[in-house]
């Protein structure tokens, strides 16, 4: 058996360093004792010793005769002899203390033979002894005591001195007597005894503990053992043992409920590991997926894009979350010199969503490319994703084309935001929601179009941007959005530049969600129409002002019938918006764009878009009542584009450079 | 846009010259207010007429109506008669060279 030096090594050294102390502590108290009780056994003795000497001196004459009568001294002395063996004294013996402080002996007697012979030849009748009084002799000669004992360590060994005085009948001190008790016995003996109950102590101490070292062995060590062992196996193996070895108690004890706390511990634990490891392999297996998925979307998607040409200024960013989100951006040329661009966003996360987002993608750069307009593109995108899609996902996108040359764009929803138009004043873009591909198969979206204006453009972007959230869980917004444009478009010298605003856009975004997960993909894009210097005239909202429209258009296209019917065109919506509009001013551009005339008018007033209006009044009786106007600008004109931006109304007409109207 | 009168008899002629737009549409009908009452015909000459806009049209509509339908346009000139034609106005109003 191997028991670690642990509980029974310290129970051991437990009891033996209580088996020692009260080892010492008996003996010092039964040593006292005993000796005290010697000691007054010997007082006893040597008193009643004491007194029977004094009975055999006799009286004050006796004494006196001592010194003469030869006779009388031997038959005291064989008195005394007698005393001492009775008493087992080692010396009586009889002597006068001088003024010096010497002794003077009288009769001494010793209990054995031997002892007498020598005190007979060292102390005859008045031998006399310089060594200084004892205490007890210093006492009962001051009168301090009647009579006195002391133990005294002389040559002859321990003894216990008692001292008596002989006393005259005026009761003077004529000599004393001593009585020497030999106490080396008693201590002998108390020391024996103690050895003896030392040893027996010790004899039932030690049984007493190999017994409880068996009791606690069987009840505590070998338990603890076990449980030990079982805690071993499971730390280093986790092999869970329950109800195996099971120990049997008549009553539970302590030991037997740690052994139940540690069955359900290691049971519970399993349990947990289990659980954990489990947790894990989902998660590195999600973990590979998040990887392979993030991937395929950079490998599909660019972190950054760049086209800069002679009119136009495109940057486009993404950047993937942790977690991948299917974003996606594209920017592609068309044959008809068009650029093609699209932004959209997967409604899922996730490698499926990443292959979602593949497919869309490529389906649309494909569609549009051969020459579907985005809103073709989007609706057929739509149909094929609603044949088969097993995943549910659809995706929300903004495609559009846009024609370098005149800044047109034809653009498409399918649920995505509302673009930014980066104007005087940032703004969004009034637009149709139109609805997500992939869910229902007839989506309707409908193409709508748009002029961009130089220097002016259009920011594209998906909810990374606008649903970024910080630490308080709120949301980054399109407020904040459109700040962060109108600032650094003011910083710029109210110039946009597609990568400072993309940039700090996403900049922007980032330091607002410091400190959180970038839970969603990034996605921003911008569109810039570059600045060629065509000048806006603003222009009070009066009819006379259009003396400056007209001028213009004639100063810059020169007389003629075609000019003429531009004019009036233009007139007519002019004079409509002074009539009607309630704007403070009036804005207006005129350039050439390739083979086209485009005249923009824009205005403050309230909403009114010439393109849709109700057709006007073309019965014969009303015609003096005026109403007449917008027939004519839409007939002479090649096509009228409106947005309503940011609270105005933005009206470009486009007129073929030679050549008719419609 | 100059107007000239020329009076013969019961007619009229007003000749419109330049351009008619909606700033001076309405000098038109100051000058057809200022006709005497015994004017029973009303010839509207544009043959120097180079423009004119809906607001042109309104005025001649209303010519036409307060001469209850006495009124020709003579001498209208292809850019004009453009006009008028996209509201019918071709079919409907009198014309002479």
């Amino acid at each position: 058996m191997k028991i670690k030096a642990s509980i029974l090594t310290h129970i051991a050294l437990l009891f033996l360093a209580s088996l020692l102390l009260s080892a010492v502590t008996v003996f010092s108290f039964s040593y006292n004792y005993m000796l005290k009780n010697a000691e007054s056994h010997s007082v006893e003795v040597s008193e009643a010793a004491t007194t029977a000497a004094l009975t055999a001196i006799g009286s004050e004459e006796n004494l006196k005769a001592l010194y003469e009568d030869e006779a009388l001294r031997e038959r005291v002395h064989k008195t005394f002899r007698f005393i001492c063996k009775k008493a087992t004294l080692r010396y009586l013996y009889l002597f006068t203390v001088d003024e010096d402080g010497y002794r003077h002996y009288i009769v001494c007697a010793a209990e054995t033979d031997e002892d007498d012979m020598r005190l007979q030849t060292e102390y005859p009748l008045g031998s006399v002894r310089k060594a200084a009084l004892h205490q007890a002799e210093i006492n009962v000669l001051n009168r301090d005591k009647d009579e006195d004992f002391e133990l005294i360590d002389n040559e002859y060994g321990w003894v216990c001195m008692t001292i008596v005085p002989v006393l005259d009948k005026e009761n003077r001190i004529i000599a004393l007597i001593g009585a020497d008790d030999p106490i080396e016995d008693v201590r002998l003996i108390a020391t024996r005894n103690l050895i003896t109950l030392m040893l027996l102590g010790i004899l039932v101490f030690s049984l007493t503990y190999v017994i409880a070292l068996l009791l606690i062995r069987k009840t505590v060590a070998l338990p603890i053992l076990a449980l030990s062992e079982r805690m071993r196996v499971f730390a280093t193996e986790r092999k869970v043992s329950i109800g195996t070895d099971k120990r049997k108690t008549v009553y539970p004890d302590e030991i037997a409920e740690i052994e139940n706390a540690f069955e359900k511990m290691t049971v519970d634990i399993d349990h947990y590991v289990s659980d954990i490891e489990t947790l894990t392999r989902e998660h590195i297996y999600t973990q590979t997926q998040l990887d392979v998925a993030r991937k395929i979307q950079s490998g599909i998607v660019p972190r950054e894009y760049s086209l800069s040409e002679e009119r136009l200024d495109i940057y486009g960013t993404m950047l993937a979350a942790r977690t991948v989100g299917g974003d996606f951006y594209d920017v592609f040329r068309l044959d008809n010199g068009k650029i093609g661009i699209a932004v959209g966003d997967i409604s899922d996360k996730g490698i499926s969503a990443a292959l979602f987002m593949a497919m869309v993608k490529t389906s649309i750069r494909e569609k549009i490319r051969a020459g579907c307009t985005p809103a073709d593109t989007l609706n057929l995108v739509n149909r094929e994703l609603c044949v088969s899609n097993p995943g549910n996902m659809f995706a929300t996108v903004f495609a559009m084309t846009i024609d370098p040359e005149s800044g047109i764009v034809t653009f498409a929803n399918a649920g995505h935001e509302a673009p930014l138009m980066l104007g005087k004043e940032p703004s969004y873009l009034k637009i149709m929601n139109g609805i997500a591909i992939g869910l229902f198969e007839d989506s309707d979206i409908t193409d709508e179009r748009l002029v961009l204006p130089d220097g002016e453009g259009i920011l594209l972007y998906t909810d990374g941007i606008t649903e970024a959230i910080d630490t308080d869980k709120r949301q980054y917004g399109r407020e904040r959005l459109k700040e962060t444009v109108f600032g650094k478009y003011r910083d710029n010298a109210e110039r946009y530049d597609a990568r400072a605003i993309v940039g700090d856009t996403v900049q922007s975004v980032l330091e607002y969600t410091n400190g959180t997960d970038q839970f969603d993909d990034i996605t921003c894009l911008a569109v810039i129409c570059k600045d060629n210097g065509n000048d806006k005239t603003i222009l009070p909202p009066d009819i006379r002002s259009f003396r400056a429209v007209k001028e213009a258009i004639l100063s810059q296209l020169g007389e003629s019938d075609r000019t003429k019917s531009i004019i009036l065109a233009c007139e007519e919506i002019f004079i409509n918006i002074v009539s009607y509009s309630g704007t403070d001013e009036i804005g207006f551009s005129c350039k050439r764009s390739g083979s086209t005339w485009q005249i923009t008018y824009t205005d403050n007033g309230k909403e009114f878009d010439p393109v849709k209006a109700e057709r006007e009044n073309t019965e014969f009786e009303k015609m003096d009542m005026g109403g007449m106007g917008i027939i004519f600008a839409r007939k002479n004109s090649k096509d009228m584009i409106y947005n309503r931006i940011g609270g105005s109304n933005v009206l470009t007409m486009v007129f073929d450079a030679d050549g008719k109207g419609k | 846009m100059t107007i000239e009168k020329e009076v013969n008899g019961s007619c009229t002629t007003l000749i419109l010259k330049g351009w008619m737009d909606t700033e001076n549409a309405p000098q038109l009908a100051i000058e057809v207010d200022a006709l005497a009452p015994d004017v029973k015909s009303l010839v509207l000459d544009m043959a120097g007429l180079e423009y004119m806009s809906s607001a042109g049209i309104r005025q001649v509509i209303a010519t036409y109506k307060r001469m209850n339908g006495e009124m020709t346009l003579k001498n209208v000139q292809p850019v004009i008669m453009d006009v008028l034609s996209t509201l019918g106005l071709d079919k409907k109003l009198k014309f002479e060279q």
